[in-house]
């Protein structure tokens, strides 16, 4: 049984669901009755929010050894040959929202947006920071903010999410996509900028959303109210013990807490803010609270974890809990890496399928997460908003680790020169969405102009509206948009 | 300690230098810590079990602790034990899941009003609610979850806080209970329950000395991995513990089967048995249920007790089906039966030999030498040099022989880490990812397996033999691994090591013996300070 908690279609003012919302300062939500008479802006004349989204997937297009692959369509243009990995884009109707952008080329070189020879360990950092990555003395750490985190300073958002990273995959402790910049350690830089912990738990990302969650209504619920007081009285006693045991502690240590005070008052922030409302599709999922079980000893079940992260993805936007959502797909990159049963009689992703299997088991996993992408693109069309729909006003990226080589240039091949895997040449993008006066629908082959994949992530923020460049990258993608 | 450096890729993390002479401490030498290491997810759960009675609560609702980490030292990606501080951030995802947690527990425990009043010791008689009552409660629960009585100032402000929650119009007749859910989530929230304030007085430039409180604290997580019963920390309210009274607390706590329980722990995280890599259900759970009862074995106490037969068992517990899978004898149930003249111990077991990153059952070498480099040996395997992809494996050719490749590919770059850790693999190799016995490769029958491998110049064949040969490093490995699980650092210092090496020696490789050493050294009740405020 799903009990659904559906919008209702009211005809409110926005003074009547400020007061009912227990009279504190509140985030402004937005109902459809909001809108402008043609649902292409607020009633107020303000614009309908701009997001930004962004799934990073952990492999390339070819294993160790091979070159040929099964994604890159093979024609140009408008109305692209759905190849086998892509055939989720015509399953689910979505191919004419997609643009595919191949032909992309990081470089493991010491050029702007370069890798330093390690390809794992260095290249995801310099397409996700568009700065070059393992020429400074430092290695496996990233250089920059990361794509989200400067969509989120020039989004400059109000919600009561700054933003969500999301990750598909239950393992943690390898590498992340998602950068901040932070205060060093007394043994660090002054600045440095650390990993963002992904939430790695549907269930957990579900409470995140939804608790104390309760769509707009002319009648107040006090049970709601007390909860909140409750949470937000706790944290407050919180706040004051962090403020105790800093005074007794060492620099290095009061840092820590000066962090976990940080993350209680963004917490607190959450509380204190409701939710807007964009879509009429805004309800509560009611979710039961629990992860779906592993299907056998670590092989998460990885169909039903992305479902649910797909549905959240999907109502945090249309809730407008968030402009700003990435969803990593594993962070374990050395080992045998991620689990998954649709692969799992080969073993991990990393070390099996990508290195040690055949280029059709690759190009199948490849499907899996591109089948993710599809499924979010599908959602988020489906989900009315304004005149159109969420999909109208999202950059929606897809971002892969690596390309498939195929250059006769050794200093364009990734580390140890012999690998077609390990290489950031003749990489592929999707970016989806209208947002901006982006023309989905199309294949763009870039092969031989050297293209940074982070122009892709540029080229969404010139969609977005803000400032084409990221770290060292800049520019746009033109033939992107119509 | 440990075995002489290997050329390439090995570093030493042992010891290293002999002995300062001993000094009260038991510091000298060893690094800063922090003075607040968090707890685990882990310790969490059993933290709020233990005070509330709710199971499963930090799993609901925490990310897992991480089980590999870069360290900075080195740079290579290692193993690491879930109570390791360095890989604990406040990130907001913990902050989340910690509030998240506190709200469930708060909840669902404050409706069992029964409950609560058992906890404070007192019922509620006035309303909106009775303070001395939620007074009681706050020091009963606040006690055990932050592991130390709360001042009146503490208890006056929290009261302060969550009071007027009970006058609240939802709360209705139930305000007592509704303050007193908003004081549970408090105390979880609060960072005197996740981190674990270590800040005793300085005893010396930069040694800090642990007070009663945080001495009992450090037992019961290290040898419990849960918070101080009331009896502890009663204890701990009196006058400072002598060294006797630790001892004799150690002696009791490592009594009581939460000891055995927190040492079963120690064993799953270190050897990693319980992550098994085999995808039939029915034989994972016969490995698992082979690997708990020679575990179960080795750590029990008492005379003629011998951790040391975790190694060099030469029986073990296996159903018919699992004999029948490694082509022994089958017993009619579930039973002791004894092994043949190659294998020996957990290392012959199906739950470790299937934990090398194998495809399908075929082995890979390489990764199964680094994994026992690491684990057994405590050798820290290097990462590669930035132009060698490691990832890709060793590729071998169609119809080549899978040892002749490894050959060919241990030469020049590859050949400083290939020719230790494949020396180490192929020792095994007559063993498949799945634990069973072969004289042929998977792939290429026609190659025959030598089965013999090398540890730096020492030769050996199979499990048993690499134990006879090893078995003073894998025990003092131990010993290392489990200084690191009780300090929560990347390393031990060679000086504490040593003290521990001896007492584990001396006691003719008694776990419990080892366990009571750790606990009672006068380094546990010592910290390094950092950086000064």
């Amino acid at each position: 049984m799903t009990a659904r908690r559906s919008v209702k279609r009211l005809r409110l003012s926005r003074r009547a669901l400020i007061r009912g919302a227990f009279g504190t300062a509140i985030a402004l939500p937005t109902l459809e009755c909001m809108l402008s008479p043609n649902g292409e802006a607020l009633a107020g004349g303000d614009p309908l929010p701009k997001r930004y989204f962004l799934m990073y997937c952990p492999t390339s297009l070819v294993t160790s050894g091979s070159h040929e692959e099964g994604l890159t369509p093979v024609n140009a243009g408008f109305g692209y040959d759905i190849r086998p990995v892509l055939q989720p884009f015509a399953d689910r109707q979505v191919s004419a929202d997609i643009s595919v952008i191949s032909g992309l080329f990081a470089a493991p070189l010491d050029v702007p947006g370069g890798y330093n020879v390690d390809y794992h360990g260095q290249a995801p950092y310099a397409v996700m920071t568009g700065k070059r990555s393992g020429f400074s003395g430092t290695t496996w750490r990233p250089q920059g903010w990361s794509a989200d985190q400067i969509a989120l300073q020039r989004l400059a958002p109000t919600t009561k999410f700054p933003f969500l990273y999301y990750q598909l995959d239950s393992q943690t402790g390898g590498m992340v996509v998602s950068y901040e910049e932070t205060t060093g350690f007394e043994d660090e830089d002054p600045i440095v900028y650390r990993g963002i912990e992904p939430q790695t738990s549907p269930a957990l990302a579900y409470n995140q959303l939804f608790t104390g969650f309760s769509p707009p209504s002319d009648m107040p619920d006090p049970q709601a109210e007390l909860e909140r007081r409750l949470r937000l009285s706790s944290l407050s006693y919180a706040k004051d013990g962090i403020g105790a045991l800093h005074a007794r502690l060492g620099v290095n240590d009061q840092r820590t807490l000066d962090e976990h005070l940080e993350r209680v008052r963004e917490l607190e922030k959450r509380i204190e803010a409701t939710t807007g409302v964009v879509s009429p599709n805004c309800h509560d999922p009611m979710h039961q609270g629990v992860d779906p079980p592993d299907v056998s000893t670590d092989v998460p079940d990885q169909d039903a974890r992305a479902g649910l992260f797909v549905e959240l993805v999907e109502l945090a936007f249309a809730c407008d809990m968030t402009r700003i959502i990435t969803l990593g797909g594993a962070s374990v990159m050395t080992g045998s890496g991620m689990r998954n049963p649709a692969w799992n009689h080969i073993g991990g992703l990393h070390g099996e399928v990508q290195h040690a299997s055949t280029q059709a088991d690759l190009d199948a996993a490849n499907r899996w997460f591109v089948d993710v992408y599809a499924r979010i693109i599908e959602r988020c069309k489906a989900t009315p908003e304004g005149a159109g729909n969420v999909l109208d006003n999202t950059a929606a990226l897809f971002i892969m680790e690596g390309g498939k080589g195929l250059t006769a240039d050794p200093n364009r091949s990734g580390d140890g020169g012999a690998d077609p895997n390990h290489s950031g040449d003749n990489a592929v993008a999707f970016l989806a969405g209208r947002v901006g006066g982006l023309a989905a629908g199309q294949h763009v082959n870039l092969t031989g102009q050297d293209l940074h994949p982070t122009t892709v992530i540029t080229t969404a923020f010139q969609a977005l509206g803000i400032d084409p460049s990221l770290g060292e990258i800049s520019g746009v993608i033109d033939q992107l948009f119509g | 300690m440990s075995i002489a450096t290997l050329a390439g890729c090995v570093g030493d993390i042992g010891g290293g230098d002999p002995p300062d002479p001993p000094v009260e401490t038991g510091v000298q030498g060893e690094t800063p810590t922090t003075a607040i290491p968090r707890l685990s997810r882990r310790e969490i759960d059993r933290t709020i079990a233990d005070v509330f009675g709710i199971v499963g609560a930090a799993e609901r609702n925490l990310a897992p602790d991480p089980k590999t980490a870069v360290n900075p030292t080195t740079t290579a990606e290692e193993e690491v034990f879930d109570t390791l501080a360095a890989t604990k951030t406040p990130s907001q995802v913990f902050v989340d899941g910690l509030e998240s947690l506190a709200f469930e527990v708060a909840r669902d425990f404050s409706f069992d009003t029964a409950a609560v009043d058992a906890l404070a010791g007192c019922t509620p008689v006035t309303q909106p609610f009775d303070e001395s009552c939620l007074a009681a409660f706050i020091r009963s629960a606040g006690g055990r979850l932050w592991r130390r009585p709360l001042s009146d100032q503490e208890v006056d402000a929290l009261i302060t806080t969550v009071g007027p929650l009970a006058s609240d119009p939802a709360a209705g007749a139930a305000g007592h209970y509704v303050a007193v859910r908003g004081a549970i989530s408090a105390l979880i929230v609060s960072p005197e329950l996740v981190y674990r304030a270590e800040i005793g007085d300085v005893v010396e430039p930069g040694v800090v000395k642990l007070d009663n409180h945080e001495v009992v604290s450090r037992l019961a997580y290290f040898l419990w991995g849960t918070t101080p019963t009331p009896e502890l920390l009663e204890r701990a309210a009196g006058p400072e513990l002598s060294d006797e009274d630790i001892a004799a607390l150690v002696d009791q706590m490592l009594a009581d089967p939460r000891g055995v329980q927190q040492m079963q722990v120690f064993h799953e995280l270190w050897l990693r048995y319980t992550s098994l890599l085999v995808t039939d259900a029915a034989l994972a759970a016969d490995m698992r249920a082979e690997t708990d009862a020679l575990v179960a074995r080795s750590l029990a106490s008492g005379a003629g007790s011998d951790w040391s037969q975790l190694f060099t068992a030469e029986e073990t517990y296996v159903t018919p089906a699992l004999a029948t899978h490694y082509g022994m004898p089958a017993p009619a149930q579930a039973s002791w039966v004894g092994y043949d003249e190659t294998r020996a111990g957990i290392l012959s077991h199906g739950s470790f030999l299937s934990l090398s990153q194998t495809k399908l059952t075929e082995t890979l070498p390489s990764r199964r030498g680094a994994m026992v480099a690491r684990r057994l040996l405590c050798q820290a395997i290097l990462p590669p040099p930035p132009d060698v992809a490691v990832d890709m494996g060793v590729t071998v050719p169609e119809d080549a022989c899978k040892s002749d490749a490894y050959e060919a590919h241990a030469s020049g770059t590859c050949a400083g880490c290939h020719n230790v850790i494949d020396g180490v693999g192929f020792g095994f190799e007559r063993y498949d990812g799945l634990g069973r016995y072969r004289e042929v490769e998977q792939d290429n029958p026609a190659c025959g397996i030598e089965g013999v491998g090398n540890v730096g110049a020492q030769a050996f064949a199979g499990p048993r033999d690499f134990v006879d040969q090893n078995l003073e490093t894998i025990s003092e490995c131990a010993v290392e691994h489990l200084v690191r699980f009780a300090t929560r650092d990347w390393r031990a210092s060679g000086d504490r090591l040593e003290r521990m090496i001896a007492a584990f020696d001396g006691s003719s490789h008694d776990f419990t013996a080892l366990m009571r050493a750790v606990a009672t050294d006068p380094s546990f009740r010592h910290r390094v300070d950092g950086v000064p405020q």
